[in-house]
């Protein structure tokens, strides 16, 4: 064919602009490296938001709101919304599961690239609106989960709060296209003979969370829906003075909500999977044992809501039963850290920034969980409602939790994504600054909490001064260590090629039985999981010919 | 008041309001160049331009795959109804162990195929990836079975696609 008539199809070969070749993209690793580069800037929003609540919170007295406490529920909220929907879900399934899902089955793309592209198109306005809603008006000062009535006309009149459920809107519909996305791939597109029982755990992983999403996300859009509809067209599914019932939008935000946790948690699962047993040593303990566990969290994790509602005033019955089922969720849990330590046992560890951070989040993820175990008991949470101790909790797993997962993931694949290996000393500084860090913020805040410390306020009694001191310092020690990671970044982008600390995960390394040396001259390219077979980085187009087992 | 706006009049259209359907029933059917056409079965398809299908005859009704299927996916279903997989799609079949003398051969269309080897018997170990090349001996590490590629793609091949 003629190359002016091809030209007329895929534009210019020549001075092709960066904007087409990258906002245009449908490839699924542009789309990752698009979601990534996202991500980050909406983590540094929500991290600079955190520290300006820390710093508040350093001292009893006013430090800079000077007793704006609307401004910092606006902050509080945008803090939340930030991680939850822009940094964390962007990552995971977005920056992550873009690159690493059709690599690790064997597939050059997903099933839908230009949904792909749409995905991504649509979070932009989605933040946009974010933001604007933070600085128009009186912003929005509700917290994540929009309780009305304090979301209502008579609380919040203006129009941020519009704004603010309208990009949640987008944000959901954003990550049903990705869902929908990630799950034709999975299902359709899977190398020759990769049946689901062989399927990589970290693809399993991210097929369990699209589900998941497919399932809550349009339950949130329905509450939004409903709470605009009552704050703009006179409708009172809310509203007490026309019949409306305010406990029905907590049963609805909690129904989408605690499966928007697992959401967040279940792809650094699959993470954590693979990291482990390739830096033990050793296969996968138990990996249908996994997928079970997966599965049985993402089930249970729809019949669990109530429990972040124990105080509401649900009959005895609902609250054993809400007890109870919340209880069962620690079996496929601890199942899962009992078959990661499985691995870890008897293992040829080496202890590289990767499975530092795994180990990491096992042990803080656990403890997490078990105050999660506490506050499972509606008696005991009674007590713990809205107190500082519930806080700890959630950092614990997602702060401790998903984003140490994110970071595992960073330090094992981006020299996959890049072709360029970071400083492995100064990673594992990052490591262990993060880790007192982290934990020097969130470990105080259990104490305050079971000495009663109420959430969600700016000042606190003289009495609660030392350990919020600690937790401020701890917040401090936690960005520096960010600040390092960004010169890690940058070390890896600038010298990468030529670093004389290369990153241990060198592509070929991972298998399990490296030492098996006799077979080395028959194989010069060999592993374990199908991404790190290719170049690195990947090639857009990665396999000619379908891979087969 | 429904019937008063252009809602009403698309409604009692046949077809649907937001969609490229109306473009394709619209009245001007008329500049399909005369190259492109329809086929009915693998030997129409004889380039190309003629994997389009007949299109569905009931606006109303949902169509079925063989009626709007296009290119290739129109030529694997206009194969598979005269029983022939044109896209290989199998799993391995490894009914033997392949020895560095007797390699179990794997077909590929290009220079280099990755093969998922999971021992003999199939599935008796986890998986092992190994990139297979052309011309060069392949072997799992953990089972030991060999592999070699079949080359059966175009001479002069130079892993392009």
């Amino acid at each position: 064919m003629n190359i002016n008539l091809i030209n007329n199809y895929v534009g210019p070969t020549k001075g092709y602009h960066w904007v087409e070749s990258w906002l245009f993209s449908t490839n699924c690793q542009n789309m990752s490296i698009l979601y990534g580069m996202f991500s980050l800037f909406s983590g540094l929003v929500g991290l600079s938001l955190s520290v300006l609540m820390r710093i508040e919170l350093s001292s009893p007295n006013p430090q800079m709101l000077m007793h704006n406490g609307q401004l910092w529920n606006v902050l509080m909220t945008a803090h939340a919304l930030f991680m939850v929907f822009y940094l964390v879900m962007p990552m995971t399934m977005g920056a992550l599961a873009n690159y690493l899902v059709p690599l690790q089955m064997g597939s050059n793309d997903t099933a839908f690239p230009r949904m792909n592209n749409l995905a991504f198109v649509v979070l932009l306005p989605s933040m946009l609106f974010a933001v604007l809603s933070c600085l128009i008006d009186e912003g929005p000062g509700s917290g994540w989960t929009l309780y009305p009535p304090l979301t209502s006309l008579q609380s919040h009149s203006g129009s941020s709060m519009d704004m603010a459920m309208f990009a949640l809107h987008l944000s959901g519909l954003s990550s049903i296209f990705g869902a929908i996305n990630l799950m034709v791939t999975i299902i359709n597109m899977r190398a020759n003979g990769m049946d689901y029982s062989k399927l990589p755990l970290f693809v399993w992983s991210v097929l369990m969370t699209a589900v998941l999403m497919m399932l809550a996300l349009p339950v949130l859009a329905a509450g939004l829906t409903m709470l605009l509809m009552d704050r703009n067209f006179n409708t009172s599914f809310f509203v007490v003075s026309g019949g409306g019932d305010p406990l029905l939008y907590e049963h609805i935000f909690w129904f989408f909500g605690h499966p928007e946790v697992y959401i967040l948690i279940v792809p650094v699962f699959g993470v954590v999977s693979q990291i482990v047993q390739v830096y033990a040593k050793k296969p996968m303990f138990g990996k249908m044992g996994m997928i079970y566990a997966m599965a049985s969290i993402g089930f249970l994790g729809f019949c669990v809501w109530s429990h972040h509602m124990f105080t509401v005033g649900l009959d005895a019955d609902s609250r054993a039963y809400f007890s109870g089922a919340s209880l069962m969720i620690a079996m496929p849990t601890g199942s899962k850290m009992f078959s990661w330590t499985a691995t870890i046992y008897g293992g040829t560890l080496r202890w590289t920034t990767p499975l530092l951070y795994a180990v990491g989040f096992m042990v803080l993820f656990t403890m997490g969980g078990v105050t999660g175990v506490v506050m499972a008991n509606s008696s005991l949470d009674i007590m713990f409602h809205d107190t500082y101790y519930v806080v700890a909790h959630f950092h614990y797993v997602l702060s401790l939790g998903v984003v140490f997962g994110v970071f595992a993931a960073y330090y094992f694949w981006s020299p996959k994504m890049f072709g360029l290996y970071y400083n492995e000393t100064l990673a594992q500084m990052q490591f262990w600054i993060l880790f007192i860090g982290s934990n020097t913020t969130f470990m105080p805040l259990h104490f305050l909490g079971l000495q009663g410390l109420p959430r969600r306020y700016p000042n606190y009694p003289d009495a609660y001064y030392g350990w919020n001191l600690m937790a401020s310092f701890g917040s401090i020690i936690s960005t520096i260590s960010i600040v390092l990671f960004f010169y890690i970044m940058y070390d890896q982008f600038v010298n990468g090629l030529n670093n004389n600390q290369k990153a241990s995960p060198r592509a070929t390394d991972p298998d399990f039985t490296e030492s098996n040396i006799i077979f080395n001259k028959y194989n010069s390219n060999r592993t374990s999981s199908l991404e790190w077979a290719s170049e690195n980085p990947a090639p857009l187009h990665s396999y000619n010919s379908t891979p087969i087992m | 008041m429904l019937a008063r706006t252009a809602l009403r009049t698309a409604s009692t259209r046949p077809v649907r309001l937001f969609s490229t359907s109306r473009l394709v029933f619209s009245e001007k059917k008329n500049d399909t160049p005369a190259e492109f056409g329809v086929s009915h079965s693998l030997s129409e398809a004889t380039s190309p331009n003629k994997l389009f299908g007949p299109g569905t005859k009931d606006p109303k009704a949902q169509p079925s795959s063989f009626e709007i299927a296009t290119g290739l996916d129109r030529l694997e279903l206009l194969a598979k109804m005269e029983g022939i997989e044109l896209f290989d799609t199998q799993p391995l079949v490894q009914d033997r162990k392949g020895t560095p003398d007797d390699p179990v051969l794997i077909d590929s269309l290009d220079p280099i195929r990755y093969i998922g080897c999971t021992g003999f018997p199939k599935g008796s170990q986890e998986v092992n990836w190994i990139r297979l090349e052309r011309g060069k001996l392949s072997r799992d590490w953990e089972s030991g079975c060999c592999y070699m590629l079949n080359y059966i793609g175009p001479e002069g091949n130079a892993s392009h696609h």
